[in-house]
This record gives structure tokens, sequence and C-alpha cells, in this order.
């Protein structure tokens, strides 16, 4: 409710806001996380979080970097590719459609974690979003996203497992963002972001694991009963320059895997940390 | 990460633990209330009484493998303690026995060991039940098999990946087969293992013609004292038999 309260504030503190002409929306420099919008055509981008290319002023296509920077180390490549799609109306209100396939060879990325041979287990993930901006005022953009994954995870443990895990299993999770934007010059914004887990499909844990020779089959589910109130809120600031951008935040709450869209069941600090040059 | 990833999977109804064995639980509440009271002689006299108990009881203390088994299938469940949500099911356990001989692989006419772990609220439930099934394992030298139906109690719940304080066995229709052939058959039988391999024993005093009534709770240790826990406290005897015991607290 605190939070709720606070993004009611900054909303209507932006409507009282008389905008002065710099900080109007500049078109092509939005952001395309956590909002409706998408890249200008034939603009690229390329940063620490995501880059991307638009095809066309409503269809951007896209992979996220940290991944593949990683697979080198990891010894397992992380495969991610997004198309993202929106609206041609181009008015004050924004909608698009965004999915995202990340695809892992689970076993192997294990192996190279834990040095150890845990067999070959392929991770799927197809993060779906349904995203709404509006345009309230020249000042103020407030964003809705809808998150829904998919994860699927299938295959088996090596037999010389110390600790190993195999299952073939999928489950979904359903989460709700916010963004809200207040431009107080034109490449000044004040940033309100919120997420909060709408819910799970049954989660469990169904597959075999092995340790010393003693093998485990495991019959887990979600305790009903148990359901915690899973949110964060990370107010920043984000900074919009020709061609570079730069987004900050620290926030409180649980903390949402990036690409993954599913949040972490401890409450801690957040960061938010974007980055990203855009020509 | 990977394992709040890997541990995300469907199910159209969460299942139930299983129900926890009640006279385990029981059981082991009798352990943790003896209710004799002794004095030093009557300790001693007891003390000299427990050689044949010890004799009983020792071809099972082969059985602490059982401890490993279950820290080793709670250790293996911790692999998952990212999980953004607390669980409950079963974990279904089956490990091989050690066998007469050291072997690097697990031979299958070792037998095994397999019980069913419930977990409530993330954490293995105290109690729980399974079977010995031609269980190999040495005792003292001596080759032992082992088919029984067996109810173990940890003392509390459990948490993943948390060490063991003690287990309370609860064996019946026990078959104990040594390696030379000799079958000694138990309905019931019960001990309790703690670490540094010491077995517990509850025992009822009445019947041992000591004029004792009550419970004691009979300590064995490796260097062949003992200790008996009674309601005032626990009188530890030394294996010098000479000595007399003292009262501790």
């Amino acid at each position: 409710m605190r939070a709720v309260g606070l993004m009611l504030a900054l909303l209507s503190a932006s409507s009282a806001f008389a905008a002065p002409a710099q900080a109007q929306p500049a078109p092509g420099r939005e952001r395309i996380d956590f909002t409706a919008y998408t890249m200008r055509g034939q603009a690229a981008q390329i940063g620490i979080g995501a880059a991307a290319y638009g095809v066309t002023d409503e269809l951007t296509v896209g992979t996220y970097v940290v991944p593949w920077l990683a697979s080198p180390i990891l010894g397992a490549p992380i495969v991610t590719a997004f198309v993202k799609g929106r609206d041609w109306l181009h008015g004050p209100l924004a909608g698009s459609v965004r999915a995202t396939v990340v695809y892992a060879n689970a076993g192997e990325l294990s192996d190279a974690l834990s040095g150890g041979d845990s067999g070959s287990a392929q991770l799927w993930m197809v993060p779906l979003e349904l995203s709404g901006s509006l345009l309230v005022s020249p000042a103020f953009t407030q964003s809705l996203q809808l998150t829904w994954v998919f994860i699927d995870v299938d295959g088996e443990s090596g037999a010389e497992v110390d600790v190993g895990f195999g299952a073939a299993a999928a489950a979904t999770s359903a989460s709700l963002s916010s963004l809200s934007e207040l431009r107080v010059t034109r490449v000044t914004s004040l940033t309100l972001r919120l997420n909060l887990l709408l819910g799970y499909s049954n989660v469990a844990i169904d597959g075999q694991l092995e340790r010393d020779g003693t093998q485990v089959t495991a019959d887990l589910g979600e305790d009903p009963d148990r359901r915690d109130f899973v949110a964060n809120f990370i107010p920043g600031v984000a900074f919009h320059w020709a061609h570079v951008a730069l987004h900050l935040g620290v926030g409180v709450g649980a903390p949402w895997l990036p690409i993954a869209g599913i949040p972490i069941h401890t409450t801690t600090v957040v960061p938010d940390l974007d980055f990203y040059v855009r020509f | 990460m990977i394992a709040v990833l890997l541990a995300l999977a469907s199910c159209a109804t969460p299942p139930e633990p299983p129900p926890v064995p009640t006279g385990v639980v029981e059981l082991a509440q009798r352990y943790d209330n003896a209710t004799a009271t002794i004095d030093a002689a009557s300790a001693r006299r007891l003390a000299d009484a427990m050689v044949n108990l010890k004799a009983t009881i020792g071809p099972y203390e082969g059985l602490f493998f059982v401890r490993d088994v279950v820290e080793d299938a709670t250790q293996a469940a911790e692999s998952q303690t990212e999980l953004p949500v607390d669980v409950q099911g079963s974990l279904f356990v089956h490990a091989p026995c050690p066998g007469w001989d050291a072997m690097p692989e697990p031979d299958p006419a070792d037998g095994f060991v397999e019980l069913t772990i419930g977990v409530d609220d993330s954490r293995a439930q105290r109690a729980f039940a399974g079977r010995a099934h031609a269980c190999r394992f040495v005792s003292n030298l001596v080759g032992m098999s082992l088919e029984a139906q067996l109810e173990l109690d940890v003392g509390d719940r459990l948490g993943f990946g948390d060490p063991l304080p003690t287990m309370l066995v609860r064996a019946t229709n026990a078959t104990l087969t040594s390696s030379s052939g000799q079958v000694t058959q138990l309905p019931e039988l019960h001990f309790r293992l703690r670490d540094a391999g010491v077995v517990e024993v509850l025992v009822d005093l009445g019947p041992l013609g000591l004029g004792l009534a009550g419970t004691a709770v009979v300590a064995f240790y490796t260097d062949g004292s003992l200790a008996l826990r009674v309601r005032e406290g626990a009188w530890v005897c030394a294996a010098d038999w000479s000595q007399p015991c003292a009262l501790s607290g």
C-alpha cells in the first residue's frame, strides 16, 4: 500500500507539474524495457542489458548481452532472443507484446559451475510480456506490464554425480510491473519501478537427486498455506542523452531475476542498472 | 539462479507429506523422560546388568550408516534451498547398505535401506518410516544382514542440510542374520544413535529383578563406559567396573 501511495503521489505531482518544454518526451529515446515502446526503424542499441534493432518503428528484435558475455566463462552458451511489436497508432497510449526465448543446456551449465557431471538437462524459458504505456502529460509517462513466464526443464542426471538433478517438468509465473517516469529535464527523469508477483503455477521439484550413492526421488510441491506477498519497489533516475542512456535505481523487496522475470523469495536491497548506446 | 529454474515444475495438486509415524515419536518422548530414581549403589548394579544388553544391541551399532543416509538425503535436497516458495511432499530415499567388504561401488547383493521422508514447510518431518531389506553391514567385525520395518525419529523437524543430532531407530519384525548363518528374530527393537558412536537404549527396570522401578536410558560409549540417565540426572559409570558411578547434571 505504501508503494502504491507513493506512485499515486508521483502521478498527482506530475499532473500539477508544469512541464518545461525541454522535458517533453523525445521520440526514439524511450526505453524499451518495462514499457510498450519499441526502437525506431533502422535504429540499433547495444548496452549492458540488451542489444536490439528496430526492424520497423513497430517491430524490434534483440538479445540479452550478459548471457552471451558469460558463456565463455561458464563454458556453456545461454541463448536469448526476443521480438517485440507495438501498435501502429503511435498515440499517447501505446500497447505492445514481447516474446523472449531463453535456452540453456542446464546440465553443461551446472557442470561448469560445479565442476561435476550433472548429465543433460535442457532449460527453456519463454517470458511473454504485455505492456501498455500512457503519456499522461508531456512530463509524465506511466507504463504497466504483465509478464508471464513459461519454464520447461527436461533431462536427467548423470551416473557419476555427487549432487545431480533430473526432471521433466514445466512451470509458469506471472508478474505485474509498473514504471512511472517523471521527466524533469530533456535528459533527466525520475523513475519508480514496482514489481508484484501475481502467482506461480504449482511449483514442484519432481526428479532424481543423488549424493554419495544415496538416491533421492523428490516429490515436492508448493505449500499452499505459505504463499507470501512478493514485491519490490525501486526508485531511480534515468538519463537519456542523444545516443546514450543510463538508468540507475536502488530499491527494496524481492529481487527479480533479469530476463527470466522470476522473483527470488527474499527481501533485500534491489539495484537497478542499465546503460546503452543507440545509433 | 539455476537452482531456482531447475526447481520450477508443475503439478496439479501439491503432494501431501506422509503421516508421521506416531509410535516412534511417543517412544522418543519416553527416551527424553526417563522415570527411574536410583542411588549410586543401584547405578553400579544396574550398569553391571547392562552387559547383556550391550551384547544384544551390539550388532545393530552397524546401522549407524543410516544416519549418513538421512543426512545425505536432506543435503541432496538442500541444493533446492533457493526455492522462492516453501514446499511440502516427500523424499523417497533408496540407499545401498555398506556390505561386508569395502567395495568401491555399491553391490546390489548388499541390500538396501528405503525411507520415505515427509517434508513440510521446507523441512523434513521429525519421524519417518521405511525398511531395511537384506541389508548387509559389519558390526564388531562380524557381518550382519538385517530385514526389518523401520521407524526413525530425529527429535525435531530437520532443515535441509542440517546435521542430524540424534536418531531413534524402532525396528519391527526384525530378522538379523550373521554371516555365519545365525538367525535372531525380534518382534520389536529400539535404540537411539547419537554422535561419536554413542548408542542409547531405553530400559524398563522393573523386570530386571534389581528392585528398581521406572525407566532409564542407558548410553553406551565407544570407550566401554556407560551412562544411566534417570530422573535426577545421569549416572556416569567408567569402563573400569571397580569404580563407583558418579551423578552428573
